[in-house]
């Protein structure tokens, strides 16, 4: 037990100051990291597989010679033979509703949005949307940026994300002409950010601060995911983080940034990555092997990016005593009121205040409560809702909740504290959170427009 | 999660760990309470806690120990962290001269915040780190004489005093209070907030809970 602590001892991160760098190498198995892509996008690569008659099982067999400790992913899912462009599918999204006017609309949208109890019809749909997102994405010259917002919003898959997220947050303008550009000028703005503020010669004791506290989280960010115990990876955490919180002062670094920025290192890494993988996939097992020097630094420039237009957003959740978190905590009490009164009362008895367990779920945007994968899919939806995470998400954390509502109600103060803090949710699919999805955005229509939600704008 | 016989207790006391960011405190509250330790824990957002009885003195004593985050950026929302608190364990790692230096913070936010009477206990984690130790262990000690602390070094990871350190500072808590009974009254705590069960109980006027509700589950 000593040496497997000693070991463990050896992968941390140990903190770099300019000048004075101590580095521990984190070797990482870049297999993982595509098996952990694979999973979320099974639905549509199973389907693919059927359609072409091979047997799903084939697919996982390693051929003779390779490595047999690096099982082979199907990286790369084959679309061709599903080539769908239904527009009217498109249009059926839940985006633009109407107003629900009587009990019956309302039950109308929720199900419309549920998700269809034969896994047939799902897969069938999550095919045909991809296909059509795909279409959509390859447009040669200007995208509609509604049509895709009602794609995205019932959720995208690993091909279709990082391109669609840099889309929803403004990143990438929907012109086809202006992207690369764009992309170009944007890029090279983060890397003079990171020789201003980064590499910098002589840090105030206020920025030695920052780069202290972000130093001691970044170890602690995401560790069930094997991805962000690699140094380099890390490292861009770490950057990123450090000019954001240096170039907004207002609010500089507060803890759980970092969970809210490890999607996007995530998502578009993942995009690197599969730009890089075809042909000799199997050969990378090292990140030198995986990326490239411009391969990181385009992630991590993206990754920068969509963090500053996400944080944008809730900017008052982060300035000083966090005004914008208090006001959402505030509206989820009386929005609980609303539609689980026999809850809200329950807690109330207990004496447990909602700032008690909801304030990490509005700080980290759900990142603690919802495996890792999940809440990527979750965020599709955010992205593609007007004031998805400044908003909606207040929706969804009143679904999360009443959807214990019966086992919370049952609990006693103790008991309530030790359950909110650690969600059942670990076994959870992607069913279960597009299920919240859609009772949230039943109540957010529903509400919306209200006095109730107007003030969270 | 936590079994029946766990809610047997003579007296629940609610202890806060406190301390700069990363200093261990909540490995050392893992540690205690389910004997775990973890290099990768996430850091704590908000407020959380755990809870853990140990008997001292023939008295079963239920500890419920909250932990939070050492930001300051947090403070503002965590005062209420402090209510009902009889203990507080202030938290540095002797690794990190700093973290020791900001104890003095740390024990004016106690006074701000907290019951005058709560009892505090100077914490010097992470005493496995010895190759780069830079708090002495003298230093330790002069300054919680100076300030009237108990102190003791610990090591979450190697699982070193953590029993010690948790066990001495209920059972202080539990002779001040069992003191002040006699005493009745005077100068005790105030009472905590209603409802939150982190009352300094008097097993006379409230009867512990009955295990006999186990029958109903399992
Ligand atoms: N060597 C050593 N590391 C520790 C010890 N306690 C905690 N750590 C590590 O220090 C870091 C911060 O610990 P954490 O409990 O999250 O600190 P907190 O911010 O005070 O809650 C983590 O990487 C822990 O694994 C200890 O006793 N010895
Ligand atoms: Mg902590």
């Amino acid at each position: 037990m000593e040496t497997s602590v000693e070991s463990e001892s050896r992968r941390r991160m140990v903190s770099k100051v300019p000048g004075h760098v101590r580095r521990i190498e984190v070797d990482v198995n870049w297999f993982e990291l595509a098996g952990i892509a694979d999973r979320s996008g099974k639905v549509a690569s199973y389907q693919c597989d059927a359609d072409a008659g091979i047997a799903s099982d084939s697919a996982k067999s390693a051929p003779e010679g390779l490595d047999d400790a690096a099982p082979i992913q199907p990286v790369q899912k084959p679309v061709t033979s599903l080539v769908v462009t239904d527009e009217e599918g498109a249009d059926q999204a839940p985006v633009q509703a109407q107003e629900p006017d009587d009990q019956e609309s309302q039950h109308e949208l929720g199900r419309r949005l549920e998700v269809g109890d034969s896994g047939a019809d799902h897969t069938e749909q999550a095919s045909e949307l991809k296909s059509t997102l795909a279409g959509l994405l390859g447009e040669e010259t200007t995208i509609e940026l509604d049509k895709l917002k009602r794609l995205a919003w019932k959720g995208l898959e690993d091909e279709t994300r990082p391109m669609t997220w840099k889309l929803l947050l403004n990143y990438l303008p929907v012109n086809a002409s202006r992207r690369e550009e764009t992309l170009y000028m944007k890029r090279t703005s983060y890397r003079h950010a990171v020789d201003q503020y980064w590499k910098a010669s002589d840090w105030s004791p206020d920025e030695e601060a920052v780069f202290r506290q972000i130093s001691v989280d970044i170890p602690r960010t995401c560790p069930d995911h094997k991805l962000f115990h690699v140094r380099q990876v890390q490292e861009i955490l770490q950057r990123i983080l450090f000019v954001w919180a240096l170039k907004h002062p207002a609010s500089g670094y507060v803890q759980g940034m970092n969970d809210l920025v490890s999607p996007f290192v995530y998502v578009f890494l993942l995009e690197q990555y599969e730009a890089k993988a075809e042909g000799g996939l199997l050969s990378r097992r090292s990140v030198e092997d995986a990326f490239s020097e411009e391969q990181l630094f385009y992630a991590e420039a993206d990754s920068y990016w969509c963090l500053t237009a996400l944080l944008e957003t809730i900017q008052d959740y982060f300035t000083f005593s966090q005004p914008g978190i208090q006001k959402r905590v505030a509206y989820l009490e009386d929005f609980v009121q609303r539609v689980d009164p026999a809850l809200r009362e329950h807690l109330q008895k207990e004496n447990l205040q909602f700032l008690q367990f909801s304030f990490r779920w509005l700080n980290c945007l759900l990142m603690r409560e919802l495996p890792f994968e999940l809440m990527v899919r979750v965020w599709d939806t955010y992205m593609s809702e007007p004031d998805g995470f400044a908003v909606f998400h207040v929706y969804v954390c009143a679904a999360l909740l009443a959807r214990f509502s019966d086992e919370l109600r049952e609990m006693d103060f103790q008991e309530l504290v030790m359950f909110l803090q650690n969600l059942p949710t670990k076994n959870w699919t992607r069913n279960d959170v597009e299920m919240l999805l859609s009772q949230a955005f039943m109540w957010r229509t529903i509400f919306d427009d209200k006095q109730f939600s107007k003030d969270l704008k | 999660m936590a079994g029946r016989s766990d809610d047997e207790y003579d007296y629940l006391f609610k202890v806060v760990l406190i301390g700069d960011s990363g200093v261990g405190k909540s490995n050392l509250l893992s540690r205690f309470t389910r004997n775990e330790f973890s290099l990768e824990s996430k850091t704590t957002i908000g407020v959380e806690f755990a809870t853990r009885s140990i008997v001292t003195e023939g008295k079963t004593i239920k500890a419920q120990i909250w932990d939070t985050a050492g930001q300051e950026r947090y403070r503002a929302i965590t005062s209420a962290y402090y209510r009902g608190a009889v203990g507080a364990l202030i938290l540095y790692d002797i690794a990190k001269k700093m973290t020791f230096e900001n104890v003095e913070r740390w024990l004016k936010e106690l006074r701000d915040h907290a019951d005058r009477n709560i009892v505090i206990m100077l914490v010097g984690n992470k005493c496995d780190l010895k190759h780069i130790r830079a708090v002495s262990e003298e230093e330790g000690t002069s300054f919680s004489e100076r300030n009237k602390l108990s102190f003791i070094e610990t090591s979450a990871l190697e699982a070193t005093n953590v029993e010690d350190a948790f066990s001495r500072i209920l059972t202080e808590i539990y002779r001040l209070v069992s003191q002040q009974q006699l005493e009745k009254g005077g100068t005790g705590f105030q009472p905590p907030a209603e409802g939150e069960k982190i009352t300094l109980k008097n097993p006379a006027d409230e009867p512990k809970k009955k295990s006999s509700s186990s029958c109903c589950s399992t």
